[in-house]
């Protein structure tokens, strides 16, 4: 017995050890061979996209990519980002069926790799990372290179999360025979060095080239090359507008972002422009408002100060002029605005289909204010008062009246000349300000992707287009907080100052909507745990049944 | 097979008779759902808010307590499959029946699998069902997600049983179940303080990190379904070997 019990502990350990080798072993060669999944989620974010294999597969020749990754990496977080960011690359590799040739290179241990790392314009980024008791920092190279046809694109640091976008952005620069060309025409075509677009114009320059579009009042014409014209912030003589009709006749496209109205808000002054497009937009059939739009529910915060009795403090209010477009506000259909999740707007004017339709030209609202906005006079608009802005509201609301309105549209089909008779297949979008792509905090990220995207459609680079829409669809949930408060009136009324009446009644229904919102919830939560409780019991009941069943 | 679902049956019926399996559906059910819709996940790099808090339609904060619950619960479930069984001497007259040690093996482990699992499916289906009455949910992550957590279930049950083998008393087997595979769970909060090797190495190691990386995300992974089946399979080979040695006492 004692023989026996002793092998069978021999037996037991060898069997341990066996399975924790063939588990290893086993696990490994899964690792390497076995890179197969399925994405089930919606978004779709963690395979390759369609466009990505497109471009690998089309690939006419060889394209060498460099990798310049550090080796031995001593950040944990980092270790598996390189992992994921060489499974990606290997991904692409198979994928590309021998057309790209992967090479890594590591400038921590080569001084050669170093030079050329550096060459490239490749630099290490210091990174920290808590091991242990101590704090360790290591410069990390995650940099690569790509080579096609004498050609070559670099990308200085990249991370897994924006692997995708990056990579294949550079690929297909590299690819396309020629770079697109988008031409910037501001005020008319001065060519100042200090115009506020100068960010909107350093975005494009990774996949564009840039141009400046100038002297159209002096008779020269807008290059037919460009695949997009800029028209911001406009300020066009009449021979200018006639150049851009000549442009879109010739089947240009352009994108028109225009102000009548330019704040100067640490000076408190407003200056009036006249950006010389009305005789375009009429024959378009659209006429952009001398008003600005004032969106009572939908509107972004400013801080100010509050000046009562008790001194003057900063507070941050609600500012009406700064209109803030959610998704429900943005246009689903269109490629170029499908999956953005809004954008802010400052000063917008709306764009008002004037003259009814024209024929065959399909106008389309891209972006629209919520139903609570009316149209306001300008004057005014620079002040930041609190107590200006809550009277302002609430005789808007006690004059009625309110609606949404466009501030962006996309025209497409035949555009008719605004000089001539002739019509001409194109497509053109129109925003009613053109603050939202300033240089500055104005340019919101959300800006910044809704700017690219509609140039991108502009310039029908679908592919692009496509992968930047690669983004998690918005999920937002209900808001019960917000359905309550407007079930009460709440998001229309407003606190008239020093009147404790409204203050005790904004309060107690504040509260209630609150509490409204609480009991909600958990009427939710309820109904899900209880209801799932009782299908839990009448399964575990039928299963108890069956088992007992003779 | 037939001795399978004997042993089955037999294992499940018996869960079915005692509260433990009752009132650990109850608890299991409400504390998640307590967890996910109001706590959220304070722990760690990657923390989220309650479901209320982040007002997103996702089930994320719902997937990442799995792990942590399943490493007290699958052990709490398994405990007494052999211990019982140790304790009451009853195991000597199993293990003379004809049924070999592999269906007892097997019969025992899909008995507490088919308990864990049907929890888990309630458990994550009724949340889903709240989250899809307020907001857009992604079903597909919901389905990737409930895959997931099946395979992550199978591993803790395989890793309970064998605790409950190797530990022979109920709260040995409980506490060493629950500390091996909280281990296991806690693998991931480390990777930030580990050497990289290490850090690599119990990336893949950990059955928690191949779920919230894979299934949790909606990823139906070929080398997460590879982890998972090895990790079961050589739970529940070690256990059968376990239960040879009984013989030689």
């Amino acid at each position: 017995m004692s023989r026996g019990r002793t092998s069978w502990r021999f037996n037991a350990w060898l069997s341990a050890a066996l399975l924790l080798a063939i588990l290893v072993v086993a696990n490994g060669l899964a690792r390497e061979h076995l890179a197969w999944r399925v994405d089930c989620s919606e978004d779709g974010l963690y395979t390759p996209s369609p466009v990505g294999k497109r471009l690998v597969e089309g690939l006419e020749d060889h394209l060498r990519v460099e990798a310049f990754f550090s080796g031995e990496v001593r950040l944990g977080p980092v270790q598996i980002a390189k992992r994921r960011l060489t499974d990606q690359l290997e991904e692409l590799r198979d994928d590309a069926r021998g057309r790209i040739e992967l090479v890594f290179e590591d400038p921590n241990a080569s001084s050669e790799a170093r030079v050329s790392a550096d060459r490239f314009g490749i630099r290490p980024v210091p990174l920290k990372a808590v091991q242990g008791t101590s704090l360790v920092s290591q410069d990390v190279y995650l940099g690569l290179v790509l080579r096609y046809r004498e050609r070559e694109r670099v990308i200085p640091f990249v991370l897994p999360q924006e692997f995708e976008f990056v990579f294949l952005s550079a690929l297909s620069d590299l690819t396309r025979p020629t770079r697109g060309v988008v031409g910037f025409l501001v005020d008319d075509g001065t060519g100042k060095a200090d115009d506020p677009f100068q960010q909107a114009r350093r975005l494009l320059t990774d996949r564009f080239t840039v141009l400046e579009v100038l002297d159209l009042d002096r008779g020269e014409d807008v290059p037919p090359s460009l695949d997009v014209l800029v028209v911001a912030r406009p300020r066009l003589a009449a021979r200018s507008a006639a150049a851009v009709d000549r442009y879109l006749q010739g089947g240009g496209r352009a994108l028109f972002l225009c102000d009548r109205t330019v704040v100067d808000l640490a000076r408190g002054a407003l200056t009036e422009i006249e950006d010389g497009c009305s005789a375009l937009f009429e024959a378009w059939g659209l006429a952009l408002s001398e008003k600005l739009a004032w969106d009572q529910l939908r509107s972004n915060t400013i801080r100010t100060a509050l000046t009562t009795t008790d001194g003057t403090r900063e507070v941050r209010v609600q500012f009406p002029y700064w209109v803030h477009v959610d998704q429900d506000g943005v246009q689903r259909e269109l490629p170029a605005t499908a999956r953005v999740p809004g954008c802010d707007l400052f000063w917008s004017h709306a764009v008002l289909k004037a003259n009814g339709p024209v024929a065959g030209l399909e106008c389309t609202t891209l972006l629209e204010s919520s139903p609570q906005t009316w149209l306001v006079s300008a004057v005014g608009a620079a002040i930041v008062d609190p107590n200006v802005l809550s009277s302002k509201g609430v005789a808007l609301l006690a004059q009625g009246g309110e609606r949404s309105y466009p501030l962006a549209v996309a025209l497409r089909g035949p555009l008719p000349s605004a000089f001539g008779d002739g019509t001409s297949e194109t497509q053109v979008v129109v925003v009613g300000d053109s603050d939202w792509v300033s240089d500055g905090k104005f340019f919101t990220t959300r800006n910044e992707l809704l700017f690219q995207n509609l140039v991108d459609w502009l310039a029908q680079e679908d592919e692009l287009l496509a992968l930047r829409s690669r983004l998690p669809v918005d999920r937002k949930i209900d808001d019960f907080l917000e359905a309550e408060r407007l079930s009460r009136g709440l998001a229309t009324l407003v606190e008239i100052q020093g009147s404790s009446e409204t203050s005790e009644l904004l309060s107690s229904l504040e509260a209630e909507a609150a509490d409204a919102a609480r009991r909600r919830r958990w009427l939710h939560m309820a109904a899900g745990t209880g209801g799932g409780l009782a299908a839990a019991f009448v399964a575990l009941f039928a299963f108890r049944a069956l088992l007992t069943r003779p | 097979m037939s001795a399978v679902a004997a042993v089955f049956r037999r294992e499940l019926g018996g869960a079915l008779d005692s509260p433990v399996a009752w009132a650990g559906t109850v608890l299991f059910v409400v504390g998640l759902h307590v967890l996910f819709f109001f706590l959220g996940y304070p722990i760690g790099d990657q923390r989220l808010p309650g479901f209320w808090a982040g007002g997103l339609a996702s089930l994320d904060a719902l997937f990442v307590w799995l792990p942590p619950i399943y490493a007290i619960l699958a052990p709490a479930l398994t405990m007494g499959s052999w211990a019982r069984e140790f304790r009451e001497g009853t195991d000597e007259l199993l293990l003379t029946q004809p049924v070999t040690i592999r269906a007892l093996v097997a019969g025992k482990f899909a008995a507490s699998f088919a308990l864990l699992g049907a929890m888990s499916l309630v458990a994550i289906l009724s949340a889903a069902l709240v989250v899809a009455s307020v907001g857009p949910l992604d079903w597909g992550t919901v389905w990737g997600g409930l895959a997931g957590a099946l395979a992550l279930a199978a591993i803790h049950v395989a890793v309970g049983l064998l605790a409950s083998a190797v530990g022979q008393e109920e709260l040995v087997a409980f506490l060493l179940g629950s500390i091996v595979l909280l281990i296991l769970w806690a693998a991931g909060l480390f990777v930030r303080v580990l050497p990289p090797t290490w850090a690599e190495a119990l990336w893949y190691a950990s059955p928690s990190l191949h779920f919230l990386e894979g299934g949790a995300r909606g990823l139906f992974d070929l080398r997460d379904v590879v982890h998972a089946a090895l990790a079961v399979g050589a739970a529940l080979v070690l256990n059968g070997v376990v239960l040879v040695g009984r013989r030689w006492r």
